[in-house]
């Protein structure tokens, strides 16, 4: 999606009270620094900024500063370059770059009290940034005035829709998951890596995950959506849960698996990071392994963490008998690894009969690929997937079919599944298609090609 | 559990100045999670809400900042035990019956590991979660991972497809549940091996996994954008280090990076903004209280850094209570910056009169050509204390390179300045220094001047002009004729023409006892006296 173009226009009368207003605005803030919100001093400067502000409102309804391009725009219209108060302007966007906010909304509600209350927390800018601002102010019930969120809306909007991939049962599982959706979206959105990654507060967004692995949640659910050309931000997430799942198996710590959660969070992100500058002198694009170790080594700061990062950035591609980069990958390398084979190849083609099914993917990972790794990463994948991988279609014994969504724990052989096709080969709707775990006295006959999968799921892996 | 809180805000504090293995944090410690224990047998459940300057039970205060009303951004609000604990996300803490000790020692330790921030180390709300406390939950806020910038972030995310970076295996694909069978004889053995190569990896230090990180990298990609990203990653490890105390990984932090980019290329510019940006205070302020070792470890450290590590020098300087630590800071600034003191020059305008005075004895004691532009500019300062010390640090400085400085310290008004600066000028007698105290003297401003000055000016003029200074000395000695009265510099000139004791200012002193005035008479007779004695 590319940006939405700032409209043109004719410098005008309003734009002159645009540009007042943020001086004001520049002018409040400033005065804040030495006055408390309550002083009389203030409180006249409030009033006189309500006097400028009210023809505004009563004009237009709503007044909204923003700055999406760096530029202040008022009400989406980008306010003129030329003017004396621009400098004011620029200010005024410094001042919503501290707070990482986008921008401030005024409506018609707007009062003094509102005013005041609202600048005890936008005054305070190190402690209220971002949406906590946002969130403090909503709670404190401030009307007519609002600190604007950078968040896109696509990013709350497709959390829920993650959430909805996992069963209904999962519970606390399902926030954690909708919340690293979010995370993950923000992180991957944009140049947001470049301006640098708290390891720290995304450890935290993982930890519910690693929780819910280590409790026996079917999370692991979440991998029955890993699609062909899924974006880079799900691919991630797929591939740190399938890593979280298979160190699980292996008994790794809640420390460590949080420490695996995230260099698979960030194992690829040297895919085409730098290109464009090499572009320029006409060499070869580095490996995006060798990008990805050196984009970590910029964006983070220097712990075990970011070294581990840096690693599995440098050697999930590398088997574990190479001498590539000067020694054997780490084994959290091959972790990470092994899991980015399994979701990049239950992922690959575009065209269907490029595709794999998870339990093609699987077979490879396993078969063919298995020197890429210790032995027991092999083992541990196969534990942690089960032997009918998330989103498989599967042949049971009564030649129903169904989807698998995640093992039954200490049984690779076993899952839990959703019904798609009856014993009498009808199609459940939906709504009918309830998960649970693969009843008493069923088994799974075979696992299907791609190509004998209903029409509808074969439409949704493509 | 006021008292409780209370105390526990002094252990953060007692731990950040001496570290958290003192004699007296342990005990503190150690009497702390006992309470801690009993509090919670006797009142739980509770939950204490946290704010950045107070702890609540109940809507009631049980801790208030010391510093909750310092304006938010400085540092001291910083280090309040509410402030750590907000500062990390955490919003509550419940508690549940069965708490016991070595829970206790956790949320203890967690806090004294994560206050001071250092961003190396993990933070509270993750120490405590990787310690699985069972009886003490957390109810916490989340920051996003990035670091949002709404200049740049306002667009919606690109999709952008993730890459087949993996090549399909051409070989045949084997079935699962064979693959799995076949696996079945080896799965615990693997699994063990597995286990115990993990430990072995994750147990080694971090500074020994990095360095070999760094120095295969180095070997492997040799391109000069992979060393730049390396170094700056590596600035990160020795900013953290410093803010830690953590002064022998800083220094092995600072070798790597020296190894990575050994001309300070792509690192000198980030490494000098990261020594600014650490938090001085409180590096000073556990520098105050640590061993004499751990102090010369940070000069050696800062001495091994160079030019980089000023703004930290000079905050120890500015900062410390220890008159040891001063000096230890003094000596590692003329270490530091013997080659090139220029970037010594820019502390001058430093608003603290005894930064300043420190910086320039620091100039003194590197002494040479280069450090006289900067004492010149000491030796205009407002503070009498800097000029002065700016006189006394000229001493090591070639005479003729001094010299108009010391010139320019005629005009004081300071009367020890200008003994100082006199007697400075006269351990090497010159004209043009004789020329212009004589200037001093027969000019206006001379006879308002206090009498030490026209005293001390007179006795260096001798010094320095020896025979040519008789007219000089001798105008003075009879000035006021017929009306001349008593008056020190009358006196003053009598002796220095006795301390001369050449023929010719006998001659003056002589002719002086047969002067009209009475005045003039007697400095000259007990000049004679004085030079009968020599």
């Amino acid at each position: 999606m590319s940006r939405k173009p700032l409209r043109p226009r004719e410098h005008d009368a309003s734009d002159e009270s645009g540009l007042q207003l943020a001086s004001r605005l520049v002018a409040l803030v400033r005065s804040g620094r030495a006055y408390s919100v309550k002083h009389i001093a203030f409180t006249q400067q409030l009033e006189n900024f309500l006097v400028l502000l009210r023809p505004s409102l009563m004009e237009r309804q709503v007044v909204r500063f923003e700055a999406p391009e760096g530029d202040l725009c008022l009400n989406g219209e980008r306010l003129p370059l030329r003017s004396p108060l621009h400098r004011q302007a620029e200010l005024l966007v410094a001042e919503f770059d501290a707070r990482t906010i986008a921008g401030l909304e005024f409506t018609t509600d707007v009062s003094l009290t509102a005013l005041q209350a609202f600048f005890e927390y936008f005054l305070v800018s190190e402690r209220w940034k971002g949406d906590d601002l946002i969130q403090a102010s909503q709670s404190a019930g401030i009307l007519g005035v609002r600190a604007l969120s950078v968040v896109p809306v696509a990013a709350s909007a497709g959390a829920s829709a993650a959430a909805d991939e996992l069963p209904e049962t999962l519970g606390a599982s399902r926030e954690a998951w909708a919340a690293l959706y979010a995370g993950t979206q923000q992180l991957f959105s944009g140049d947001a890596l470049d301006q640098g990654i708290e390891l720290r507060h995304l450890k935290r967004l993982l930890q519910p995950v690693v929780d819910a692995v280590l409790a026996g949640d079917r999370i692991t659910a979440a991998l029955a959506h890993v699609a062909p050309g899924e974006p880079r931000s799900a691919h991630a997430m797929h591939v740190m849960l399938a890593a979280v799942t298979t160190g699980a198996a292996l008994g790794l710590s809640r420390r460590d698996l949080a420490d695996v959660a995230i260099a698979a969070l960030l194992h690829d992100s040297g895919h085409d990071w730098g290109a464009n500058a090499l572009d320029q002198d006409d060499s070869q694009p580095a490996p995006h392994t060798l990008e990805g170790m050196r984009r970590m080594a910029w964006v983070t700061t220097l712990n075990r963490n970011s070294l581990d990062a840096m690693r599995a950035a440098l050697e999930h591609h590398d088997p574990c008998t190479s001498m590539r980069h000067g020694a054997q990958p780490a084994l959290l390398s091959q972790l990470v690894g092994i899991a980015d084979a399994y979701v990049t190849l239950a992922s690959r083609g575009g065209k269907c009969d490029e595709r794999l099914s998870p339990a093609s993917a699987l077979a490879r990972v396993i078969g063919p690929l298995r020197s890429h790794w210790h032995p027991a990463l092999v083992v541990a994948l196969v534990q942690a997937l089960g032997l009918h991988p998330p989103g498989q279609v599967v042949e049971l014994d009564d030649s129903s079919l169904a989807r698998t969504l995640a093992p039954v724990s200490d049984n690779p052989e076993r899952s839990w599944i959703q019904l798609l096709v009856d014993d009498r080969g009808r199609t459940l709707p939906r709504a009918a298609r309830v998960a649970g775990p693969l009843p008493e006295g069923r088994r799974i006959t075979r696992a299907l090609p791609i190509g004998e999968w209903p029409a509808e799921l074969r439409r949704h892996v493509a | 559990m006021a008292a409780w809180c209370d105390d526990t805000a002094r252990l953060v504090h007692l731990s950040r100045r001496r570290g958290s293995d003192d004699f007296d944090v342990r005990a503190l410690r150690g009497r702390l999670l006992a309470d801690l224990v009993v509090i919670v047998q006797d009142h739980a459940p509770f939950a204490l809400e946290v704010t950045p300057r107070s702890i609540v039970l109940d809507d009631e205060p049980v801790f208030e900042a010391e510093n909750s009303n310092a304006p938010v951004g400085e540092r001291a609000l910083e280090r309040e035990l509410s402030w750590v604990l907000h500062r990390d996300g955490v919003r509550a803490l419940r508690f549940e019956r069965g708490l016991d000790e070595r829970e206790a020692g956790h949320l203890l330790d967690a806090l004294l590991s994560a206050a001071p921030a250092s961003a190396t180390h993990e933070d509270t709300v993750t120490l405590l979660w990787e310690a699985g406390l069972e009886h003490v939950s957390l109810r916490t806020e989340e920051q996003s991972p990035v670091r949002t910038n709404p200049l740049h972030q306002q667009q919606a995310e690109i999709a952008v497809p993730h890459a087949d970076d993996w090549l399909l295996p051409s070989d045949a694909p084997s079935d699962v549940r064979r693959a799995w069978a076949e696996m079945s004889g080896t799965r615990a053995a693997a699994v063990a091996d597995f286990r115990g190569e993990w430990t072995r990896e994750r147990q080694q230090p971090f500074a020994d996994a990095i360095e070999a990180f760094a120095a295969r990298m180095h070997d492997t990609d040799p391109r000069p954008e992979t060393a730049e990203a390396l170094a700056a990653a590596a600035v990160t490890w020795v900013a953290t280090s410093m803010q830690r105390s953590d002064w022998l990984e800083a220094g092995r932090a600072h070798q790597m990076l020296r190894r990575i980019d050994p001309d300070g290329q792509h690192s000198t510019e980030s490494l000098t903004h990261a020594f600014g940006s650490v938090d001085g205070a409180a590096i000073t302020e556990r520098l105050d209280e640590a061993s004499t070792t751990e102090q010369a470890r940070l000069f050696a450290f800062s001495v091994h850094v160079g030019a980089p590590a000023l703004p930290l020098l000079i905050n120890i300087l500015g900062l410390s209570g220890k008159a040891r630590v001063r000096a230890g800071a003094t000596t590692a600034l003329a270490y530091a910056f013997a080659d090139d003191p220029a970037p010594l020059g820019r502390w001058l305008a430093d608003s603290r009169w005894h930064v300043v005075r420190n910086v320039v004895f620091v100039l003194g004691q590197i002494g040479g050509i280069d450090v006289i532009p900067h004492l010149a500019v000491a030796a205009r300062h407002i503070d009498a204390r800097v000029r002065r010390a700016a006189i006394h640090a000229l001493g090591q400085v070639p005479l003729f390179q001094r010299r108009a400085v010391l010139l320019q310290q005629l005009d004081q008004s300071d009367s020890r300045l200008l003994a100082a600066a006199l007697t400075m000028l006269a351990r090497e007698p010159d004209p043009k220094v004789s020329d212009a105290i004589l200037a001093h003297l027969q000019a206006a401003e001379f006879e308002s001047r206090p009498e030490e000055q026209k005293i001390a000016l007179l006795t260096a003029y001798a010094d320095v002009a020896e025979e040519r200074a008789i007219p000089a000395l001798d105008e003075v000695l009879n000035r006021g004729g017929w009306f001349a009265r008593r008056a020190p510099e009358r006196t003053a000139a009598a002796r220095a023409l006795a301390r001369l004791g050449t023929p010719v200012a006998k001659l003056v002193l002589e002719a002086g006892l047969r002067h009209r005035s009475e005045a003039v008479r007697e400095a000259c007779d007990e000049a004679l006296a004085q030079w009968g004695r020599a």
